[in-house]
């Protein structure tokens, strides 16, 4: 089955405020409620966001710092419930982004495969029968036996983000994660990527990288302040971005 | 039933690094399993079997503390470290799509092997003194089985609220260790004063705690009746706390 996304009306709204017991009596009482959050604040991190992306079509999202990329995949992951609007997600879904979260230092590579497979929902069968080639392709078969607290951290991103591609997905989120190793392992990565879309993988890609984004995308969006400030293919959403960013510097 | 079967591997695996990374990290390893409640045990034993020597119809204080401590060590391990076990993952709560339930039921997973094999060294010792088994003993099943539901239920509600309260895990703290002083572990329920009765069996773990001492030490079945009470409040736990969890989770990722 091939995935489909589709984000339709889309505001996501977060708060800041400082979270003690004080805070829950505050919200049990509500005529004290307004006196008890001197810190609560509100911002909008996505506003009016909409996009479709075709079962088999890779979607761009770029944008800066704060743009609210971020907090686009998540929603799409389910993570999150927007605000208001709607996410319609059609198939199995893989987040690529801070590989290795689940990670136990002290758990060697092997036993860190199985409890980071399990967490991207994949079977013990699955696990066991795609161990060897996960390990192989993150170049750690010497080091399955080791914990993992003894890594380089180009090692455990590396060991993250071999057992995240061997999950089957229909929709791939891709949250920068290519800031991973050298670039020998950056070109496999990129490689497996491909692999994917050929497959006919459904795909939603946050990146600063043009390269990567043009080489990958069939359409990409800008966000802006929470905001879809420009839509078309990667060079003519990257020409708004810098557009935008010399606008801001004028 | 595919979901099912990765939530359970899920859970399996969970469990198996709360395990894991418990006893690679401590010094003493799996001993510590056998030398936390033994330490108890040994200071009970003073302090309530020679200083105090507090009634226990008839049963050598040793094992009737046993009992208690090795219950005891689930519903403080479950409830002390499931009540943190959403914040204590913030990273991954935060960056990645599984279901989240996973963490409170893992932690509930590794307090229960504690206390199993906590329990196995409580069977040795039974052993060791030759004390005669009743079919009683099966009464343990359901004793046991509420009082994972009791305690379950309470983590999905306090895992929910530290996540959105930071302080929250030391009130949970503080109210453990009241309740310990508040439950059967080192003393009978008998010297309880009748006019205190009522309200001390406001505390699920009483009937349960009774029963299960009861069960393995004399041979003697409970009144189902005084079962009722747990049985109804932990089903009213963990339906109220899987509500919570249900409607907060969507929330986790955010505030964590």
């Amino acid at each position: 089955m091939a995935g489909a996304v589709a984000v339709e009306g889309v505001w996501k709204r977060f708060r800041l405020r400082v979270r003690t017991l004080a805070d829950l009596a505050g919200d049990l009482l509500p005529s004290r409620r307004r006196a008890m959050h001197p810190l609560r604040q509100a911002f909008w991190a996505l506003a009016d966001v909409s996009f479709r992306v075709e079962p088999g079509a890779t979607l761009g999202v770029i944008g800066a710092n704060g743009s609210g990329k971020s907090t686009m995949l998540k929603l799409i992951a389910g993570m999150m419930q927007p605000t208001r609007g709607r996410v319609t997600v059609r198939g199995r879904l893989a987040l690529l982004a801070y590989l290795g979260a689940g990670f136990h230092g002290e758990l060697t590579g092997r036993e860190n495969v199985f409890l980071q497979g399990a967490i991207l929902g994949l079977s013990a069968r699955q696990l066991k029968a795609k161990l060897d080639a996960i390990l192989a392709f993150a170049e750690l078969e010497q080091f399955a036996d080791v914990p993992v607290k003894v890594y380089s951290s180009g090692m455990a991103l590396r060991l993250g983000f071999a057992v995240a591609v061997h999950a089957e997905p229909d929709i791939l989120l891709i949250d920068e994660a290519f800031a991973v190793g050298d670039q020998r392992f950056r070109e496999r990565c990129l490689e497996r990527i491909r692999g994917f879309k050929a497959a006919g993988v459904t795909m939603v890609l946050v990146s600063h990288e043009r390269d990567l984004v043009e080489r990958l995308s069939d359409h990409t969006v800008l966000l802006e302040h929470g905001r879809v400030a420009a839509r078309g293919t990667a060079a003519e959403a990257f020409g708004a971005y810098e557009r935008l960013v010399r606008g801001d510097g004028a | 039933m595919h979901n099912l079967a990765r939530f359970g591997y899920l859970l399996y695996q969970l469990t198996l690094r709360d395990l894991k990374a418990r006893y690679k990290q401590t010094f003493l390893g799996v001993l510590w399993v056998f030398g936390r409640p033994l330490i108890e045990l040994g200071v009970y034993v003073l302090v309530f079997g020679a200083f105090l020597r507090a009634p226990t119809n008839g049963i050598p204080y040793p094992l009737f503390a046993f009992t208690g401590v090795v219950l005891w060590s689930y519903v403080a391990g479950g409830l002390s470290r499931g009540t943190r076990s959403i914040s204590s993952h913030a990273g991954l709560v935060a960056h990645t799509p599984f279901p989240k339930l996973t963490l409170p039921l893992a932690t509930q997973g590794g307090a229960l092997f504690d206390m199993l094999l906590a329990g196995a060294l409580f069977a040795g010792y039974i052993a060791y003194h030759e004390r005669a088994l009743s079919l009683a003993v099966l009464w343990l099943v359901p004793v046991g089985l509420i009082l994972v539901a009791i305690v379950t239920g309470l983590t999905l509600i306090t895992s929910t609220l530290n996540t959105f309260y930071y302080d929250f895990g030391y009130l949970v703290d503080v109210v453990v260790r009241v309740w310990l002083l508040l439950t059967p572990v080192a003393y009978s329920s008998a010297v309880v004063p009748e006019r205190y009765r009522t309200l001390y069996a406001l505390n699920p773990l009483v009937g349960l705690f009774d029963a299960a001492r009861g069960a393995l030490l004399q041979s003697r079945s409970p009144d189902p009746a005084t079962l009722i009470y747990p049985l109804a409040v932990g089903l009213g736990l963990v339906a109220v706390g899987g509500l919570l969890f249900r409607y907060a989770e969507p929330f986790f990722a955010e505030s964590v």
